[in-house]
């Protein structure tokens, strides 16, 4: 790898220190066995088809237009959004405005190694994956020639985080008051053999992108982001390898957990309409204040030149 | 309407409310904004910290890494610390490498870590010649509103404090590395350097001193930045910037010191509090 | 929060919900979409109606708390700041859109030949503007990628702000003409494509009773 001359960069033969400890060298079946208990549980207590409760707040970031952060647990994402700004390096019209989407990982954000500084594949491919979920729901005619900036950034990563980057930046739209047709929202599963993982945390998303020894065994992972008042799916990602029926099984459980996001996400809009109407207010008020000091202020000058 | 006052008339409106002794957040000249800050909040690094200076956000989390140390100072470890300013903090930031700014934050960061010498990287060797921790501590900020470095030093401090190091052992006749994460030792840490941002307004015949600046105070003060920043460590000072801006008497310049001294005390209790609930 | 407030507030939409039959009755306005017969509401706001007086239909908008991101269209009076000036056209950074202030400034150009509607032949840029001058001017249509062009060519639009070369900042120049202002603390008359600025209009908070306490206090002393 060239070395990145802009950053400080460590000893080249560095190795993350996990590489040593005895929890690495596990086989696949000792981590597959890992994920499920006896009674059914996964490793955090949840049941197979229970979702992680997400916590999601607006207005995160005051020098954005908009902003959003969205909680999994442990999978912490923030969300900003800017302005329509001139597309660099475009020459031709377009009619329908651009979205230009960046999704990157903290470089502590995953446990297993430390994420290089610069954007690597991976982060290029959420890129390219939010931006698809992101086109239909925003209307895009309204800023011909433009580009709308969505910067989703990582702080941890616990698995779903493609699904919560899309609800983070969804939210996000909404709240710098970017048209959009629709609210959207996002949901994933894992697929291990014949166990559906719904909302998985990353050593979930690890086992079921592990190739199992034996063939022919459903595994991979599928992400959904849906338009609900439309009854529209906005994007689509399969990876692994499963067959037709899984493949139908599973969306009609993301779905349904798609729809259940709905009303958290109503609530946290309404509740940021009705905070920024009170800011308004307070804030016409104390431009009102200040108006009138400097009014009384100026009255005062008056009485005094026509004295002087 | 005092948006497009702002807009248009930025140095009016700003001489406006310097002309009546107060800033255009409420704040009085020499008046700081509330610091909140959480450690160990990310569990997938090492050791965290989360700082909030009024609006401005940072999160420090540190990595760590084994490799073997540099020849010519077989006995010493690393410390890599970086300033990440993401486009997503500001409008200013485009994506993309590091912008000049960026690495001049991330080199002064490192500079009053390094002068302090609150970490002595010879702690990180574990074997001689053969084995060094190397410690990547990745800054991140997550929303940019002034006062930059103070925040950057703090959650860096504030994690670094928080750090423990996994127990190695080294078997010299295999190379075999074997990590014990169950027993851990803290890192041990000389010191807390606490920088202080200022900045300074031409005001007619004399000049200003705002500290801790909004980033709109930075703008109108010139630019890149805060335009005075004051590092304290153990009573000790150990970095002073002067970056543009406009002129400083001698008198402000004590003052400055003595402000950035009182904020120093107060942020080292703040610390302290915060990492002794956190260990609770 | 209580629900008390959130009542307070009004009808509060978001994106996404169906406000109601598209028809003769009811007309989709800002912030609204039409889909199938239905209006459905694009921002996170409050339901405005109001009625048109000619057809006595109601139009549904939704009325976001922020600035919603939209472009200067044609036909808008935008607030810009002079950036660049040669012999044939003006440059400037689009701030303002009506009264919304844009979060990020667009580029605008004004070309020599739409700075005055009389005389077109003998207009000069160097005596129309100064970079740093603030101007209202009309959005014309957009042929151009990435830049607006705009006009001058009224009697209301033209520099509205603006300091004398010399000048300390802050200090603005008064009107004296349709074609010259002049600094009230050095009394340079300088030539400008003046605006009309009529009372009433968003301009006007542009000289705001702000602006005279320093200079009265510095005539004071």
């Amino acid at each position: 790898m060239p070395l990145d001359f802009r950053r400080f960069n460590g000893p080249e033969d560095s190795v993350s220190y996990t590489r040593f400890t005895q929890d690495f060298l596990k086989s696949y079946d000792e981590l597959h066995n890992e994920l499920i208990n006896k009674s059914n549980l996964r490793k955090d207590g949840r049941a197979l088809d229970e979702a992680r409760s997400m916590f999601a707040r607006t207005d995160m970031i005051s020098q954005a237009k908009g902003s959003a952060y969205v909680e999994l647990k442990k999978t912490k994402v923030v969300c900003s959004v800017f302005d329509p700004r001139e597309i660099p390096h475009q020459n031709e019209f377009s009619q329908l405005g651009q979205i230009f989407c960046e999704v990157k990982f903290a470089p502590f954000s995953c446990s297993r190694q430390r994420r290089p500084a610069a954007p690597d594949a991976e982060d290029k491919s959420l890129s390219v994956a939010l931006r698809q979920a992101l086109e239909p729901a925003v209307c895009r005619h309204l800023f011909p020639n433009y580009q709308i900036d969505v910067f989703v950034y990582i702080i941890e990563h616990d698995g779903a985080c493609l699904a919560a980057a899309i609800n983070a930046a969804g939210l996000a739209l909404a709240d710098a008051a970017v048209p959009m047709y629709d609210i959207i929202t996002a949901s994933s599963i894992a697929i291990i053999g014949d166990k559906m993982f719904v909302d998985p945390t990353e050593e979930e998303e690890h086992v079921a992108m592990i190739s199992p020894d034996s063939e022919n065994v459903n595994h991979g992972i599928i992400t959904m982001s849906m338009l609900s008042e439309l009854k529209q799916v906005s994007d689509f990602i399969q990876i692994g390898s499963m067959d037709t029926d899984c493949v139908i099984k599973a969306m009609d459980i993301l779905e349904k957990e798609c729809a259940k996001l709905i009303p958290n996400i109503q609530q946290v809009l309404v509740m940021n309409v009705v905070q920024n109407i009170e800011q308004q207010k307070k804030l016409e008020e104390e431009a009102k204040e200040r108006e009138a000091a400097l009014n009384a202020k100026l009255e005062e000058w008056k009485t005094l030149l026509n004295a002087g | 309407m005092a948006e497009i006052y702002k807009l248009i008339h930025p140095v009016k409106y700003f001489n406006d409310y310097i002309s009546r002794n107060v800033r255009p957040d409420g704040r009085q000249f020499h008046e700081h904004r509330n610091i909140k800050l959480n450690v160990n909040s990310i569990k997938a690094s090492e050791a965290s910290g989360v700082v909030k200076c009024g609006n401005t956000t940072v999160i420090c989390g540190i990595k760590l890494e084994l490799a073997t140390p540099k020849a010519e100072e077989p006995d010493s470890g690393f410390l890599v610390t970086n300033v990440e300013l993401l486009p997503l903090c500001s409008s200013k930031f485009r994506p993309g490498p590091p912008s000049d700014y960026a690495q001049v934050v991330s080199n002064i960061v490192t500079d009053i870590v390094m002068n302090s010498e609150c970490i002595n990287l010879k702690d990180l060797c574990i074997v001689y010649d053969k084995l060094a921790w190397v410690l990547y501590c990745d800054i991140v900020c997550i929303d940019n509103d002034g006062g930059l470095i103070d925040a950057c030093v703090m959650a860096l401090i504030s994690s670094l404090k928080t750090l423990t190091l996994p127990n190695v052992t080294y078997d010299p006749e295999t190379e075999d590395i074997k990590v014990d994460i169950t027993k851990r030792s803290p890192l041990k840490v000389n010191g807390l350097p606490v920088a202080t941002s200022f900045a300074i307004f031409p005001f007619f015949e004399k000049s200003i001193l705002l500290t801790d600046p909004s980033a709109y105070e930075e703008d109108m003060c010139g630019g890149n930045g805060a335009n005075l920043i004051v590092c304290w460590n153990k009573g000790f000072l150990c970095g002073t910037q002067k970056f543009g801006g406009s002129t400083l008497s001698m008198e402000d310049e004590k003052q400055a010191l003595k402000i950035a001294k009182q904020r120093t005390k107060l942020v080292e209790k703040l610390i302290e509090t915060c990492i002794d609930n956190e260990s609770k | 929060m209580t629900p008390e407030k959130v009542k307070e507030v009004g009808k509060i939409c978001i994106p996404g919900m169906r406000l109601s039959l598209l028809n003769k009755e009811y007309i989709s306005g800002p912030g609204t979409y039409e889909l199938k017969g239905y209006i459905y509401a694009t921002l996170a706001g409050v339901l405005k109606m109001e009625e048109d007086d000619k057809t006595k239909a109601t139009i549904i908008s939704v009325e976001s708390p922020r600035t919603p991101s939209v472009l200067p269209k044609t036909g808008d009076v935008v607030t810009a700041k002079v950036t660049v000036v040669n012999s044939r056209l003006v440059q400037c950074i689009i701030l303002c859109v009506g009264p919304s202030v844009l979060v990020r400034p667009y580029k605008g150009i004004l070309k020599k030949e739409d700075i005055k509607s009389t005389d077109k032949d003998r207009i000069d840029p160097y005596k129309c503007f100064r970079p740093g001058d603030v101007i209202l001017a009309r959005v014309l249509p957009m042929t151009e990628i990435h830049w607006y062009h705009l006009s001058t060519a009224e009697n209301e639009l033209g520099v509205v702000i603006a300091t004398a070369a010399g000048s300390p900042q802050g200090v603005s120049m008064v009107p004296i003409s349709w074609s010259e202002m002049q600094c009230p603390k050095t009394l340079v008359k300088e030539p400008r494509k003046v605006a009309r600025v009529i009372p009433e209009n968003i301009n006007q908070e542009l000289f705001p009773v702000h602006n005279n306490p320093e200079e009265k206090e510095k005539e004071t002393k």
